[in-house]
């Protein structure tokens, strides 16, 4: 478990911790009373839920939606962060995230949206024998919204931890647990359909928060990005360094690899998130998924954009208003990385616009928690428990009782997890989930999609490869042990050694399906193949295009 | 909405939270082919379909679009990412007497290759998949005997 660095006097005080916990309580209440507020009149409403009635969402409401999954904790605290502590190597991440949508949009959106399922698993296994690829992809979902967890909830922890000035380990962890069952009972009460709304408010709350404070900072430095830069300088450790590529990754061949790597799962990692690709099939048309994913493209390139002045203002403005170097002193805070977006709120308008910042980021942490623990229960109840194990014959009431113990066990699952990560980079956890889910669905999806010998074998075999290639390459690499900044600095059991698994998992996942495909007995189903190609080009059957 | 594979006038959409807990939100409803069996309600030949040449025009359409793209676009993205790993002192480099590094305007290139695709896959996707999309698909409910 990493420690807290208590090695520097701290110049800084972490605004006032009463105005912090009233306007984070203020948000709690706000973000609680939309929740119940939607669902109950959801309910008087219809039957047309958020799944069956996606028509009920327009692209642009939708597009707010994605934006809000995608803008989770790890990009707004992880990648400020991530620059303000290694300067032009956080800024990568940035690009990365962006870029990502390449693929989703030209390649995965529309096929999938009109392919008409609901989740990943269905998807998946349109034209396979069901259950064991529906068992591979629940697996998959499972493990990948685990990980996303993880780095949600490290990043609650040191935001909280932040907000009410906590410093202790014990203390912190007790932080932890605690947001860990508001997110239970947040998850329990409001479900998927609240989330959503919460999404969309945050979404827009989030981007022009972050707008708001980018241009703050360039008021500032009088629009002048250079002497930004040069004032950024003289507040970091690393000096002239930050503007280099390398700080982090610079280090030898391993961890230049390593970053490569990261490359590969940032702009891979997105079309294959359960709960990103979940939110395709919530509009009605293929038209309508197109134009979600432009208005997400266009929130998220926003974003990533101003990342670049939150990260270097940061070091600029934390540094200097608090007397050392500011990466030092973002070091120092509780959450460490995570709180530079906090301080440099703090430093621009105050203990006010700290507090509200941090509500923000804390209702994107909400969000986005409880919209994975209920991809992932889903996925359980729905794929594994009803189908698999008892063959389909479950009825919707035992299946969502399933599916709400099973959230009650992911929370506390992730609050252990959310203890052990605590204090890492949540962009780099996230880049984690990002290599998992890359390796272990995206080969599969494009096969399905755009391969038609691809078959039963081919996806299970390449599932499984992607996902157990992944896992154990993380659990066996420098991020894990044998590394002062890993998650058991003092064990050390690394064999691998990157810190990003993508680069070897995925095209080992790729050879693994077409390997599977050719050398199995049992061949794609022609009429099946057939009907989804059709399908997903046409959007034929899938929702509204058939209803007049 | 009905799920997807039913017949799309099948009557009333089925209550499918009705036996849900009150204030819940309702889990998705799936549409499974091992319990509906539902595989072909419109009686489509897709396999004939997937051969006829408006369909094939379609999907090359599509494919020839969409992976030269993203081999181009998301190509340059991993020339920028080696160039940062392996070539770090050019892309550290300021340009001219600013504190600006070469890296960042090829960052923003990127970021400006992805709002560049995105634009022309719309473009496109307006222009020349979805006219054919749409008369291939109404083309097959009316044949498949859906109205």
């Amino acid at each position: 478990m990493p420690t807290l660095s208590t090695l520097t006097p701290l110049a800084v005080s972490y605004g006032n911790p009463l105005i912090n916990i009233s306007i984070f309580v203020v948000f709690v209440i706000f973000t609680m009373a939309v929740v119940i507020t939607v669902t109950r009149n959801a309910d008087k409403k219809a039957a047309a839920s958020f799944y069956t009635g996606g028509a009920a969402f327009s692209g642009r409401q939708n597009g707010l939606a994605i934006t809000g999954d995608y803008l989770s904790a790890a990009a707004f605290l992880g990648v400020t962060g991530a620059i303000a502590i290694n300067g032009f190597d956080g800024f990568l991440y940035s690009v990365g995230f962006f870029v990502a949508w390449i693929i989703a949009l030209t390649l995965v959106a529309e096929p999938l949206r009109n392919t008409g399922r609901y989740t990943m698993a269905d998807v998946l296994s349109f034209r396979m024998e069901s259950r064991p690829v529906r068992t591979a992809a629940a697996i998959s979902t499972l493990v990948i919204s685990f990980v996303y967890l993880l780095a949600q909830m490290a990043g609650a922890g040191g935001l909280v931890a932040l907000l009410l000035g906590i410093k202790g380990t014990v203390g912190q962890n007790l932080v932890i647990g605690v947001v860990g069952a508001i997110m239970i009972a947040y998850v329990l009460i409001g479900g998927m359909k609240g989330t959503t709304w919460v999404q969309m408010i945050k979404a827009v709350l989030l981007v022009s928060g972050a707008t708001i404070m980018a241009i703050w900072v360039l008021v500032y430095a009088n629009f002048n990005v250079s002497a930004l830069l040069r004032d950024a300088i003289a507040h970091h450790t690393g000096g002239e360094a930050i503007l280099k590529p390398g700080l982090q990754y610079g280090k030898d061949w391993a961890t230049k690899l390593s970053f490569v790597s990261l490359a590969i799962a940032l702009v891979t990692g997105p079309s294959g998130l359960p709960h990103v690709l979940m939110r395709f099939y919530t509009v009605p048309t293929a038209k309508e998924a197109r134009r979600s994913a432009v208005w997400a493209i266009n929130l998220v390139g926003l974003f990533f954009l101003v990342t670049f002045i939150l990260g270097y203002g940061a070091i600029w403005l934390v540094g200097q208003n608090g007397g050392d170097m500011g990466n030092t002193i973002i070091n120092g805070a509780p959450g460490k990385a995570n709180a530079a977006a906090p301080l440099l709120a703090l430093m621009l308008g105050g203990e006010i616009m700290m507090g509200i910042i941090s509500g923000v980021a804390f209702a994107t942490i909400l969000a986005v928690v409880a919209g994975l623990t209920i991809t992932a229960s889903a996925s359980f109840a729905h794929d594994i428990y009803n189908n698999v194990m008892k063959g389909g014959n479950v009825d919707a009431a035992a299946e969502v009782r399933v599916a709400r113990i099973t959230s009650v066990i992911i929370g506390i699952l992730a609050v252990i997890g959310g203890i052990f990560a605590n204090g890492q980079n949540i962009a780099f956890l996230i880049s984690l989930a990002f290599g998992v889910a890359a390796s272990a669905n995206l080969p599969a999806i494009l096969f399905t999609l755009y391969w038609r010998r691809f078959n039963t074998r081919g996806s299970v075999w390449s599932i499984y490869t992607g996902l157990i290639t992944s896992v154990v390459l993380i659990a066996f690499s420098p991020a894990i042990s044998g590394d002062k900044a890993a998650f058991f600095p003092g064990a050390d059991f690394a064999w691998f050694p990157l810190t990003n698994p993508t680069i070897v998992a995925l095209p080992l996942a790729f050879l693994m399906g077409w390997i599977g495909t050719i050398t199995a007995k049992n061949t794609a189903d022609k009429a099946l193949q057939a009907e989804m190609e059709v399908r997903s080009m046409t959007g034929l059957g899938a929702g509204e295009a058939v209803v007049h | 909405m009905t799920p997807h594979t039913q017949l799309p006038h099948s009557g009333e959409p089925p209550e499918v939270e009705a036996n849900l807990p009150k204030h819940h939100a309702p889990l998705p409803e799936i549409w499974d082919k091992d319990r509906e069996g539902l595989h072909d309600p419109e009686g489509i030949d897709f396999i004939a379909v997937q051969n006829s040449a408006e369909y094939r025009e379609l999907r090359s359409s599509h494919v020839r679009f969409a992976f030269p793209m993203v081999i181009v676009f998301v190509g340059y993205y991993f020339v920028f990412v080696l160039l940062s790993t392996y070539a770090p002192g050019f892309v550290g480099a300021r340009i001219g007497d600013s504190y600006i590094p070469w890296g960042v305007p090829l960052g923003l290139l990127a970021f400006a290759s992805t709002w560049f695709v995105t634009w022309a896959y719309v473009r496109h996707a307006n222009r020349n998949l979805d006219p054919r999309s749409t008369a291939l698909r109404e083309r097959l409910e009316q044949k498949g005997g859906a109205r």
